[in-house]
């Protein structure tokens, strides 16, 4: 059991934790401010203090707060820390918004934009963020009149018979993993967040904000994506009337990602062709318009027939690259094949 | 005609938000006048996903259409308003928006997880064609949209798969000419989903676990978020599977016959969307069949509703391996059994997804949990905590969701073997089992209902005051 003087010292370093908090997590995130609109370290450079020490005393002072928040009365109550709350709750959705905003802003454009036009670095915005968060939470358990130590006390008071110590053993593992879960799920979220904006970091990621802000369009996108196959594309576009071009490269059919430029293709369209029996059909006719990423090989030497026991994709290039060294290349990558103009046959 | 490049996918805008609400609310009004005259009312954790409904009859129409009219605009504007027109009157008779309104207000809440993400979906969505096999075979290039008459099926596979979804972006893309609808629809099934598990698990299991539940699910490290922006299927699939298999749980908890036609209808745009969906069908077959006997139910009873809702499962669904046994004489073509063409293809799964062996079986655990070891233990440690636990609710959504994942494993291993992305279901479940044990605790109960936070921090105030 714990005696009335224990529970009253107990109570006078709740206070004391209280002012102490109030004054550190101030100073805490005027300093961390600061920081972000100079460099890290500007304090510690200028005026021989280090905000970590700030930042340590702010979380420990918070801890103490919630280890010893535990008045039986519930009548103290801090007129001081309900307006830090307050001020601290409003801070921290002000400073939390204009950090998504400022580093989207930065992602968007270029590293320093935001610095260049406010001095303001946003990727050091997290540190009084976390800061205040903390405040949030510290004010949260006073309001909540939470503590630990009335938990584990409540928990450890003796039982009467095993059932129910057996019910409040229950009661606990359930507790613990709930507090677990919970702790994980939050982290996770921030982690996920975090990482969503990171995904396929580099030019990708910052393309595709461009795209999504209208600052590049398709015709810049397929430039910058499909390089060897964008003329294709923009050459079907001029056309009138409905093409049907034709490829037997393996590249364009299954191999590389310049082949699913088909589903860019406006006024033209790739003749299905996959297997032996469908190829056939096409090697019959007497001019075809040929799409290949893959160019001429002269050292490669087939036969006019080539063999068709070779495994498909095998096949599929070595007929390719006999259509294309027979052809005219009328654009980048597209080919022109006419069997009067050689008399030739694979 | 000449079609300009630049016409066609442009980021999301203003105006095709509008296009895509007016879509939805069209789905949402057939969808009503479907549930109202042939299920029943839905229950409420479903209200949301009436639409869903409304998007399988939209589908299945156009899908109608593209055998005689091209897909381009305007013929799904002519489905879209015939069906409005003869559903609307149900709809303003029912006064259904109200319905749906209290439904949006219960889970106002989740929209403000989804805030600090909304920034990259907006970018996400607004791309144009940009993975693998969206570019492949999931989005059809303009000129598929006006030059390809009617449809297109020759013996290949990509021509033969069920195309629900894909169909339905196709009516955006002819709508909009932009796949940023699209892509806002495969995110709108999901996040339809995520509101339906969300009521779903609120009613029955408390506050604390939808909300994990929901929070765990839209940032596991698999980034469903991510591929819910994508022209992929797989997170749609899953999301009717489980929308599907939650109103067979409230069946199992309620015993109305309407949660189980519900259940049956979800589960056929599953398998309308994919293949694989019909392993999950088969297990959800199994386990109705032995819960049948069980509880002695006597399905016959209900010979109007059932008869309604074959109906149902083969116009929202079923219809796709019905047009397949028509025209190659296999309904899973090219799958399993082969073709009545003069050239058959034939696919095999296992090539490109592990096997499921006893050696790859913790290989197999792990990618289930994105490899994220604190996942794994979780899960491993709330099974027992799930079967100790007072309420009969979680045993028995423990059982059903055990005996479910055996009946996918013992079908799947046959004919498939494991991939991530085809096995999204699991992943969910995983969740779901780890979110069970917060069921009814103590703590649950402090946080049930938020006003009473707000009751204390009014209470606060005005003692400071």
């Amino acid at each position: 059991m714990l005696t009335k003087k224990f529970k009253r010292y107990i109570w006078l370093l709740h206070k004391v934790s209280i002012i102490v908090f109030i004054l550190f997590s101030s100073f805490s995130i005027l300093v961390s401010l600061l920081e972000s609109f100079t460099y890290v370290g500007f304090f510690l450079k200028h005026f021989h203090l280090s905000l970590k020490v700030f930042i340590y005393v702010n979380f420990l002072s918070g801890i103490l707060i919630f280890l010893t928040g535990w008045n039986n009365e519930g009548k103290y109550k801090s007129k001081t820390m309900w307006v830090f709350s307050k001020i601290n709750l409003l801070f921290f959705l002000f400073i939390s918004v204009v950090t998504i905003i400022t580093n989207f802003i930065e992602k968007v454009n270029y590293p320093n934009f935001v610095y260049t036009y406010v001095h303001l670095q946003p990727q050091l915005l997290y540190k009084p963020i976390i800061i205040s968060g903390f405040g949030v939470l510290v004010s949260l358990s006073i309001v909540f009149r939470a503590s630990l130590l009335k938990w584990l006390y409540r928990f450890s008071k003796p039982r009467i018979n095993y059932l129910s110590l057996l019910t409040k053993t229950r009661h606990f593992v359930y507790y613990i993993f709930t507090v677990i879960l919970v702790i994980f799920t939050l982290s996770n979220s921030a982690t996920h967040i975090k990482s969503f904006y990171e995904i396929e970091k580099g030019f990708k990621q910052e393309n595709e904000a461009k795209y999504a802000l209208r600052q590049i369009d398709i015709y810049q996108w397929i430039e910058e994506y499909f390089p060897l196959t964008k003329d294709v594309i923009f050459w079907c576009e001029k056309q009138e009337k409905p093409v049907e071009l034709v490829s037997f490269d393996p590249q364009i059919i299954w191999n590389s990602y310049e082949g699913l430029s088909r589903v860019f293709l406006t006024n033209c369209n790739y003749a299905n062709i996959g297997s032996l029996n469908k190829s056939s059909e096409y090697l019959k006719k007497e001019t075809l318009l040929l799409v290949s990423i893959t160019p001429c090989d002269p050292n490669i030497k087939v036969g006019n027939n080539v063999e068709l026991e070779l495994d498909v994709m095998e096949y599929f290039k070595l007929v390719n690259n006999n259509y294309i060294c027979n052809s005219k290349e009328i654009i980048p990558g597209l080919y022109l094949y006419s069997k009067d103009e050689n008399d030739r046959r694979i | 005609m000449r079609l300009i490049l630049g016409d066609f996918f442009a980021p999301l805008n203003f105006t095709n938000l509008l296009v895509f609400f007016a879509f939805i609310f069209c789905c949402e009004i057939i969808g009503f006048w479907l549930v109202n005259n042939f299920i029943g009312k839905p229950r409420f954790f479903l209200r949301g996903a009436v639409w869903l409904i409304g998007l399988g009859m939209v589908v299945f129409t156009y899908f109608l259409s593209h055998y005689f009219v091209s897909f381009a605009f305007p013929s799904i504007l002519f489905v879209l308003l015939i069906l409005s027109v003869l559903s609307i009157n149900t709809y303003i008779k029912s006064k259904a928006w109200k319905s749906l309104f209290i439904f949006l207000k219960n889970n106002a809440v989740l929209s403000v997880f989804i805030l600090p993400v909304l920034p990259m979906l907006f970018v996400k969505i607004s791309l144009p064609p940009y993975m693998w096999d969206e570019m492949a075979y999931h989005y059809v290039s303009p000129y598929t949209l006006y030059f390809e008459r009617v449809w297109n099926i020759g013996n290949g596979l990509y021509e033969n798969l069920p195309r629900l979804l894909e169909t339905a972006y196709i009516a955006l893309f002819s709508l909009a000419k932009s796949y940023s609808l699209a892509r806002l629809l495969h995110f709108s099934i999901f996040m339809t989903f995520l509101a339906s598990a969300y009521t779903f698990l609120k009613e029955r299991f408390g506050l604390v676990v939808a909300i994990i539940f929901f929070l765990l699910v839209i940032f596991h490290p698999e980034n469903f978020l991510l591929w819910s922006t994508f022209g992929y299927i797989d997170i749609a699939v899953a999301s009717f599977i489980l929308i599907g298999f939650l109103a067979f749980l409230d069946f199992l908890f309620t015993n109305t016959i309407e949660s189980l036609v519900f259940s049956f209808v979800f589960f056929s745009l599953s398998i309308g969307t994919k293949y694989s969906a019909l392993i999950q069908f088969i297990s959800i077959l199994l386990i109705l069949m032995f819960i049948l006997i069980k509880r002695k139910i006597r399905i016959t009873r209900y010979n109007k509703k059932l008869i309604f809702g074959v109906i149902l499962f083969f116009v929202l669904g079923g219809y796709w391996y019905l047009r397949n046994f028509v025209n190659t004489g296999n309904p899973i073509y090219p799958f399993l059994f082969g073709c009545k063409l003069d050239e058959c293809i034939s696919t095999n799964l296992g090539r490109w997804t592990t096997a499921f062996t006893i050696s790859n079986f913790l290989n197999i655990f792990s990618r289930v949990f994105h490899n994220n070891k604190l996942l794994q233990h979780l899960f491993l440690i709330s099974i027992p905590l799930s079967i100790l636990h007072r309420s009969i609710k979680v045993k028995i959504t423990l059982f059903t969701i055990f005996a479910f994942i055996v009946a996918d494993f013992l079908i799947v291993k046959w004919v498939s073997g494991y991939e991530t992305r085809f096995f999204y279901h699991w992943q969910f479940f995983s969740v779901l089992i780890i979110s069970l044990p917060l069921t009814d605790l103590p703590i649950t109960n402090i946080l049930k209902s938020s006003h009473k936070i707000i009751y204390r921090l009014k209470n606060h105030v005005n003692q400071k005051v």
